[in-house]
């Protein structure tokens, strides 16, 4: 797993590459966290371009850091999610909760 | 009196030999190399130079005493002055004393003719510089004692022992410094000897046909094949034979007119020169010869070095027993072919008989050592043991006829087979641990209801690999009031004893909460406030339906799990509606859907782990089951359950538990 971040503004954008699973989620959950806790933006993006598997362990971390970051006041949300990873996140339900737009389109 | 060290030979006894051999040597030079002859070869120079350097300085007095008095006495004997004598017994004890001195100081430890630093130091030291010292004293003797000219008294003086010590010291310490391994057949030196002995002669006879040169090609050719201490028994046997011939009357310098000094000097230069030509000749080729066996030596531990490195990353990526056999027995560590046995868990014994050598390992516990008389390999079998503990399992290797398999090779394979004793034990530790959770997870699953009259109920489980730790997946199978059954599967988010007991919480409350709950949806808003009370909650996804076989109306709803598969006719179907998220996520509206189920079919629910692969949509996973599931249900296995799991399994290691809830409809009532 390859996480790399870039901030644009009141916007910080987490870019993940590779496997969401057992593994890694504590890691990805940890630094998304600490996005949250140390930088608080506005806007914090997590680009799922380049995630090719998300199981739910990888699910629940993503759903953690939504809870501490809309405590936060933080507008959370994953971008480019498609494939394998959409999926997971339609069969389970929380598409809506994790991607607001696409429940509008 | 000092006391001798444990390898040093007793004073007595190396004064005892010193007199004898120094005697013989000087009698030799007054009897047969007599006064009138022109030969000067003076062997004793050298008995006393190896006296000096193969015993330790405090023992260095009483050589020197020996060879003062032995010298003194032949001297006399021989009707020389008192004065002459001591002058001689002066110059006798000198030049070894310096010779020896001064090559200690440039080679303190071990001497090594082999070595060609240590040649050439004692070329310098004992060879030259010693009997120089010699032949100042010993010259001088004799240029006042039988007034001859100094030049002429000094130089054969010099030269005569300058060949001694070359030849005899250089014999002596070649035997003593590299025992031979496997030490030469006393035949071949004794045979190289005698070939000395008799080229020499032959080349020392004719007066006017110049032959002398003639054993020279003979050392040189022990140079390339022989020992350096053959190769110096022959120069000191070719010494010998040449001086006891000239002085006979045979040979050139026989017959050679001209100063007698120059003469007399010039054989022994020509003996010398000989002799420490073969010597370094010898020296240069054993130098090639180490060097290529140090490379060959230094490419097989480079490689044995590389073999651990692998091994152990390998060891430390297998969890398992199982794992770490197959990494060894892979690994191309050592020999041809290596077999890897483990002990029984049941009777602690190693079970094989194919490699003996292996079984014998495991049986005493010790290295051991085979050869097949069939094919000339060679099995070697190392144990696996925990520490002084029992044996863990052996390691067994084999190598091709020939091969050289010593002490070196024995002492690596015990190394692989520590490591591996480390890796096991770990590994076995891993094993019993996560066989406990198993235990308490199998035991936290629910019994589920049986013999209700109008369903059939079946159900499955596949734990994850032992590589992955337990999970949090449950199925459970219920009566409810008014002759409903309730059906519920569920997965705590974790492979843990956690989320085993978060399942564990779960299914007890889900129970509870469907006893009096209107439907399903109320079941699992009930989830939803029962979760929000437990601290640190982990998200599951929860299937929960229940069914009235009166009406045959089944509601069933969905938090964040994959939908259930009805069965009808062997057609597969989904049921896709009344989802919602999973439970622990956030407070969300709870919807169940309901519908009558047809007559004689099939309800399948499962866990993510059935139909989640990588690289792969959960929806192609999805249409697998439900083609798979149809099959199962056309061919009427009896086990469908079972059948299943079977079908349904891939190849690859299994990351996550995988459960199947089967639950068949009856046709009638």
């Amino acid at each position: 797993m390859r996480i790399t971040r870039q901030h644009d503004g009141q916007t910080v954008r987490v870019a993940l590459a590779g496997e969401l699973d057992l593994a890694s989620s504590g890691g990805v959950r940890e630094h998304l966290e600490e996005v949250v806790r140390e930088i608080r933006p506005r806007h914090l993006l997590v680009d799922m371009d380049e995630v090719s598997f998300c199981d739910s362990t990888g699910l629940e971390a993503l759903i953690c850091v939504r809870a501490v970051a809309t405590e936060q006041g933080i507008d959370y949300r994953l971008v480019n999610v498609h494939g394998v990873a959409l999926v997971t996140l339609q069969i389970t339900g929380v598409l809506p909760l994790l991607v607001p737009e696409h429940d509008a389109g | 009196m000092t006391r001798a060290g444990p390898r040093d030979r007793p004073t007595w006894l190396v004064v005892v030999l010193v007199a004898i051999a120094y005697t013989v040597g000087a009698q030799l030079a007054f009897v047969v190399f007599d006064a009138t002859s022109i030969v000067v070869l003076f062997l004793p120079s050298g008995v006393t130079l190896s006296a000096l350097l193969l015993c330790p300085a405090r023992q260095w007095p009483w050589i020197l005493l020996t060879v003062a008095v032995a010298e003194v006495t032949v001297d006399v004997s021989h009707g020389l002055h008192l004065a002459s004598a001591l002058g001689f017994a002066l110059a006798n004890t000198a030049e070894p004393l310096v010779g020896a001195v001064l090559l200690r100081r440039f080679v303190p430890g071990r001497l090594d003719l082999t070595q060609r630093r240590h040649l050439l130091a004692f070329l310098g030291c004992c060879v030259v510089a010693g009997p120089l010292v010699g032949a100042l004293v010993g010259g001088t003797t004799i240029a006042i004692g039988q007034d001859r000219a100094w030049v002429e008294a000094f130089l054969p003086f010099w030269a005569g022992d300058a060949t001694g010590a070359l030849t005899v010291a250089g014999t002596v310490l070649a035997w003593r410094h590299r025992p031979p391994p496997g030490a030469a057949p006393a035949a071949r030196w004794a045979l190289a000897v005698l070939l000395t002995v008799a080229v020499t002669a032959v080349s020392f006879w004719p007066q006017h046909l110049p032959l002398f040169y003639l054993p020279i090609p003979l050392l040189f050719w022990f140079g390339f094949q022989q020992r350096l201490a053959i190769t110096m028994t022959a120069g000191l046997a070719m010494t010998v034979t040449a001086n006891i011939m000239t002085s006979v009357g045979y040979g050139p310098w026989a017959a050679l007119q001209g100063p007698i000094a120059f003469k007399t000097a010039t054989l022994q230069l020509f003996l010398a020169v000989a002799v420490v030509g073969a010597c370094l000749l010898t020296v240069g080729v054993a130098e090639r010869d180490s060097a290529r066996s140090d490379t060959y030596a230094e490419r097989a531990a480079r490689q044995r070095v590389a073999a651990v490195q692998s091994l152990t990353a390998q060891l430390a990526r297998a969890p398992t027993s199982a794992a770490i056999a197959a990494a060894v027995a892979e690994g191309r560590l050592l020999g041809e072919l290596c077999v890897v046995a483990l002990a029984d868990p049941e009777d602690g014994l190693v079970h094989t008989a194919e490699h003996r050598a292996l079984a014998r390992a495991a049986r005493t516990g010790r290295p051991a050592l085979d050869g097949d008389p069939a094919n000339g390999r060679i099995e070697l079998g190392v144990p696996v043991t925990d520490h002084d503990g029992p044996v863990l399992g052996a390691l067994g290797f084999e190598f091709a006829a020939g091969s050289v398999v010593d002490d070196d090779t024995i002492a690596f394979a015990q190394t692989l087979a520590d490591l591996t004793a480390q890796a096991l034990r770990r590994a076995r530790l891993y094993e019993r641990e996560v066989s406990a959770a198993r235990q308490l997870q199998q035991a936290l699953l629910p019994a589920y209801a049986t013999g209700l009259p109008s369903v059939q109920v079946d159900a499955g489980y596949r734990p994850a690999d032992l590589t992955h730790d337990v999970g949090g997946d449950w199925y459970d199978v219920f009566h409810l009031p008014g002759d409903r059954i309730g059906f519920a599967v569920g997965d705590v988010v974790g492979h843990d004893l956690a989320a085993a007991a978060a399942m564990a919480r779960l299914q007890a409350i889900l129970r509870v909460l469907a006893q009096s709950a209107p439907g399903p949806a109320e079941v699992l808003a009930g989830l939803d406030e029962a979760s929000a009370l437990i601290h640190g909650a982990r998200m599951c996804t929860v299937g929960y339906a229940d069914y009235q076989p009166r009406t045959r109306q089944l509601r069933y709803a969905c938090a964040g799990h994959p939908p259930p598969l009805l069965v009808t006719a062997g057609h597969g179907e989904y049921l896709w509606d009344g989802r919602s998220m999973p439970v622990a996520v956030e407070p969300n509206s709870r919807r169940d859907a309901e519908l009558v189920v047809p007559a004689d079919s099939h309800l399948i629910w499962y866990t993510d782990g059935l139909v989640e692969r990588r690289y792969e949509s959960m929806y192609a996973g999805l249409d697998r089951l439900a083609a798979t599931a149809g099959a199962v249900v056309r061919e009427g296995a009896g086990d469908p359950c079972r059948t299943l799991l079977d079908r349904m399994a891939h190849t690859g290691p299994a990351t996550d538990d995988r459960v199947v809830l089967w639950i068949s409809f009856n046709p009638d009532r």
